[in-house]
């Protein structure tokens, strides 16, 4: 039987180093608690400096390794209605945001992120090292394993948000718990009619789902009245006390309600 | 594995296993204050302060905590058997049942108070909503956190 080993990079070199050597990678969050290896070599990122957080020309840039809790407080003095303030600032609880790291939970990408509606629509772009380096659309990171393999999340730059209307929504059984399904709305307006419209959802089969065609009738035609959960094309699994069709239903109405009340904010 | 820690003030050298956690290392080092409830991150039984922030140790690796600083309840005033008046505040609005959540509470409110406070009740509610306590209802704590403040504040 092998052991478990830690490794302390300190640099960006050390950390290709263990990527090469085949290390898994620690944050701090809680995500490698679930099922902890018990041999190999876990690398701890805690000393990589990769935890800033700064603005880069007409971007934010996260660093990997930034918090929660610090993204939290980052997104709220750049806008206390920021789609990221609103995301994160119920996800967990305060403890565990003060160790959940951006890049962790980009990598792990558990169903039930709070942060992950969020990043897809706003396009986020995901700074890689190891065996893939350089910068990546996030949604291009999803969905291609082969960039999660062997590589550290660096940086996750997204645009500030300027003009956007928000709505984020979260599905739970209870106020502390993770959510069942995630609901983003951004919203462009130019004059009374949006201009640009984003709708994510999250929680669903396929983990995500960007409404694209929704997103086209929107822009092209206004905002409808209502939408309904066929004009989604997402698909949701039978969860204990809810229904895929409910999950589903209760997902049209929720962005019914977001892009009326993100419109407010054009 | 070794490693170094200040707990409560003090050095202490850990002897830990690799994939131990911060609350495996506490309790075997005797800070049994520390209290091992569902070890999932869900209750706040266990919460310290680590490098000053609120962090449950059971999703903390020992192994990377070596180095930080660790506050538990029994070391919120740094003189032992000095009761904090968090402590006091929950002890007098009847905040403590069985008392098994309350020193994950008492850590939880020191938390919230020394960024706020003068905190609303949703406030204190969303700073506790890692915490769970299975006797009270949570009236008499949301109470004594108020009390607390009172009292912090007063004392400047």
């Amino acid at each position: 039987m092998g052991v478990l080993r830690w490794a302390y990079p300190a640099s960006r070199d050390e950390l290709r180093q263990c990527l090469r050597d085949g290390a898994r990678l620690h944050g701090g969050g809680t995500g490698i608690l679930r099922r902890p290896p018990s041999e190999g070599t876990l690398a701890d990122l805690s000393r990589t400096g990769l935890d800033e957080i700064a603005v880069a020309g007409s971007a934010v840039r996260f660093g990997g390794t930034a918090t929660f809790a610090r993204v939290l407080g980052a997104a709220h003095q750049l806008d206390p209605q920021h789609v990221i303030s609103a995301a994160l600032s119920t996800a967990a609880s305060p403890g565990l945001r003060n160790r959940i790291t951006l890049g962790g939970s980009l990598a792990l990408f558990p169903p039930w992120s709070s942060l992950l509606g969020p990043l897809i629509a706003l396009e986020a772009r995901v700074e890689l090292i190891g065996a893939h380096e350089g910068g990546v659309p996030v949604s291009d990171y999803l969905e291609n394993a082969g960039l999660r393999r062997r590589t550290a999340i660096t940086a996750i730059e997204i645009d500030p948000a300027d003009g956007w209307g928000c709505h984020w929504y979260a599905f739970r059984r209870t106020r502390f718990t993770y959510p069942l399904l995630t609901v983003t709305v951004l919203t462009r307006h130019e004059g009374d009619s949006p201009a640009s419209v984003r709708v994510v959802v999250t929680g669903c089969r396929g983990r995500y789902r960007r409404c694209r065609e929704l997103e086209e009738r929107v822009a092209a035609d206004g905002i409808p009245d209502a939408v309904a959960s066929s004009d989604l094309g997402t698909d949701f699994r039978d969860l204990q006390g809810f229904s895929g069709e409910y999950l589903a239903h209760r997902t049209a109405v929720e962005i019914s309600r977001g892009l009326k009340t993100a419109g407010g904010a054009g | 594995m070794t490693g170094n820690l200040t707990v409560n003030g003090a050095p202490l050298l850990i002897d830990f296993d690799p994939e131990e956690t911060l609350l495996d290392a506490l309790r075997s080092a005797g800070f049994t204050e520390v209290k091992r409830g569902c070890e999932q991150g869900e209750c706040g039984a266990c919460l310290v302060l680590l490098d000053d922030l609120l962090v449950n140790s059971c999703q903390v690796f020992a192994a990377t905590a070596v180095g930080g600083r660790v506050t538990t309840t029994a070391g919120l005033t740094g003189e032992p058997g000095v009761p904090h008046p968090i402590h006091e505040a929950y002890a007098a609005t009847g905040a403590v049942q069985c008392g098994f959540c309350t020193p994950g509470m008492v850590m939880a409110t020191f938390a919230l108070l020394s960024g706020n406070p003068d905190p609303s009740d949703d406030e204190i509610r969303e700073a506790l909503a890692g915490n769970l306590c299975r006797c009270t209802g949570y009236v008499k704590i949301v109470e004594a956190v108020h009390l607390a403040a009172g009292r912090m504040r007063d004392d400047g």
